[in-house]
């Protein structure tokens, strides 16, 4: 009798020798003690090792720490840094700009910049038109209906309007075209609710101290305040159709300004860039609530009069906003 | 895509099994089942897709494994220092998790082929496909798998042994 072979058991108890083997493997445990007694510790071990690796099972998650990912590199930050202050900044004077210009008082020289035409129709009498006109500048706008206000928001937002009904008001020889006219207030009354929009927007986190709305809110409510004057305003144009078309500019004019100016100034933070240290010193001008939603991410810290990154480098000093 | 949902389906759940029993940490288990699928995804033909997909998380556990054996021994311990000093555990989820232990420590001390031809086994590879996992003669398997479960039952039973005589102690 050979002596047993115990792998030959493992694997004929696995079921893993062809039938030949397995014959003979399992004539040798009947008949011989020996064999048998190896047969049996080997189911033994089988039963023993599939207990065991049940309890395997039993393993707790996140024993090994993850691997941490590799550090990012120091250029990462001033990238992130660089894209929010230009980011801010480009916004606060590409819609700050346009709305300024457009909310300087009656009687002001207008700058040498050329204003848009309908602006420059608006804020000063062309020599076409009659002194009736150009004094119905400053002429009060009476309430405006639901029914005219929308009516006239459909035209302020350049849809074509049926049923509108000709002027009342006699026309006036050399008076400017009214369907010009028209399609220009409506721009100019898109343009300063956008603009208005745009800089309730940019405010409104830097107001949520104050009167305890989280940004989004503010913003929604600024807007909200900000649609409901535009169609007033828009409303006026309706309701006033049979005056001139400049009083009707006049009108939808002033009630957004107001708005737009209370608007135009966002409260600014200017910085003197100390990075890198060997460049040319600028100044960096930041909207109120961009920095406070920097400083509420973490990007930067603003401690004293120093802004700081993550790495705790002064990026900036904080200096006095002088006019651009 | 059929192919991927099917492969996932069929060999997730054993294959999560072996690794975790192998690392002992399930969510490593885990992720590397989930990279293992991924390369199966990418993989043109695969002849025998089992033995492929097991040798394929073999492959990616072995030199991490390796490395941080060290670290998860003694993470482990710490685990357990942890779970015993908890008061509030039950009774039997404390047998459990000591048995887990010894189960986890016994393995530990087969030898690497050993380990995984014996895990491999206990997933359902035949012979055939844990020696091509393992790359290794189909006629040594068995003697392979043999060594192993011997090895694994009498170390887990001197751990058992142990510590019922350190409670027994405690208890005199």
């Amino acid at each position: 009798m050979p002596h047993p072979d115990e792998g030959l058991i493992h694997a004929w108890l696995d079921g893993e020798l062809d039938s030949t083997d397995a014959a003979r493997v399992e004539e040798l445990v009947a008949r011989d003690p020996v064999w048998a007694a190896a047969a049996a510790e080997a189911r033994g071990l089988i039963a023993a090792s599939l207990r065991i690796a049940g309890a395997l099972d039993r393993v707790p998650g996140d024993v090994i720490p993850r691997t941490r990912p590799k550090p990012r590199t120091q250029g990462w930050w001033m990238t992130r840094v660089a894209a929010l202050l230009l980011v801010a900044v480009g916004v606060a004077t590409v819609v700050r700009r346009p709305a300024s210009k457009l909310l300087e008082p009656a009687g002001v020289a207008p700058v040498p910049a050329a204003p848009s035409p309908a602006v420059s129709a608006a804020k000063t009498p062309t020599p076409a038109m009659t002194p009736a006109a150009a004094a119905g500048l400053t002429a009060v706008a009476p309430p405006a209906t639901d029914e005219s206000r929308t009516t006239a928001k459909s035209h302020a937002t350049g849809t074509s309007v049926t049923g509108l009904k000709p002027s009342a008001a006699p026309a006036t020889p050399g008076l400017v075209d009214r369907g010009r006219l028209d399609r220009d207030q409506a721009k100019v009354t898109d343009a300063l609710a956008g603009s208005v929009r745009k800089e309730s927007a940019i405010g409104a986190a830097g107001e949520r101290r104050a009167d305890g709305l989280s940004p989004r809110q503010a913003a929604r409510e600024r807007t909200s305040a900000v649609d409901k004057a535009s169609g007033a305003t828009v409303a006026t144009v309706k309701a006033e159709k049979d005056q001139t078309v400049l009083q009707v500019q006049a009108r939808a004019l002033a009630p957004v300004a107001q708005n737009a100016a209370k608007a135009a100034a966002p409260p600014l933070r200017c910085f003197e860039s100390r990075q890198p240290t060997d460049s040319a010193k600028h100044i960096l001008r930041l909207s109120v609530a961009a920095l406070a939603d920097s400083v509420r991410l973490g990007a930067l810290l603003e401690r004293g009069d120093s802004l700081f990154d993550r790495s705790r480098r002064v990026v900036a000093l904080s200096v006095r906003c002088l006019e651009p | 895509m059929q192919t991927a949902e099917r492969l996932f389906r069929e060999y997730h759940a054993t294959l999560v099994r072996y690794l975790a029993r192998r690392l002992g940490d399930r969510d490593w288990a885990e992720e590397v089942a989930q990279e293992t699928f991924v390369r199966a995804l990418r993989q043109e033909t695969i002849v025998n897709e089992r033995s492929w997909l097991f040798a394929v998380a073999n492959n990616l556990v072995r030199d991490e494994a390796r490395r941080m054996s060290r670290q998860r021994r003694q993470l482990v311990l710490m685990a357990e220092e942890a779970h015993d000093t908890d008061e509030e555990h039950a009774e039997r989820s404390l047998e459990l998790a000591q048995e887990a232990a010894d189960a986890r420590h016994a393995l530990e001390q087969l030898g690497e082929r050993d380990r995984q031809a014996l895990l491999l086994k206990e997933e359902g590879l035949g012979y055939g496909e844990i020696a091509e996992v393992l790359e290794i003669e189909k006629s040594s398997v068995g003697t392979t798998l043999s060594r192993a479960r011997r090895k694994l039952a009498e170390t887990y039973e001197a751990l058992q042994d142990a510590r019922r005589r350190r409670e027994q102690h405690a208890a005199s």
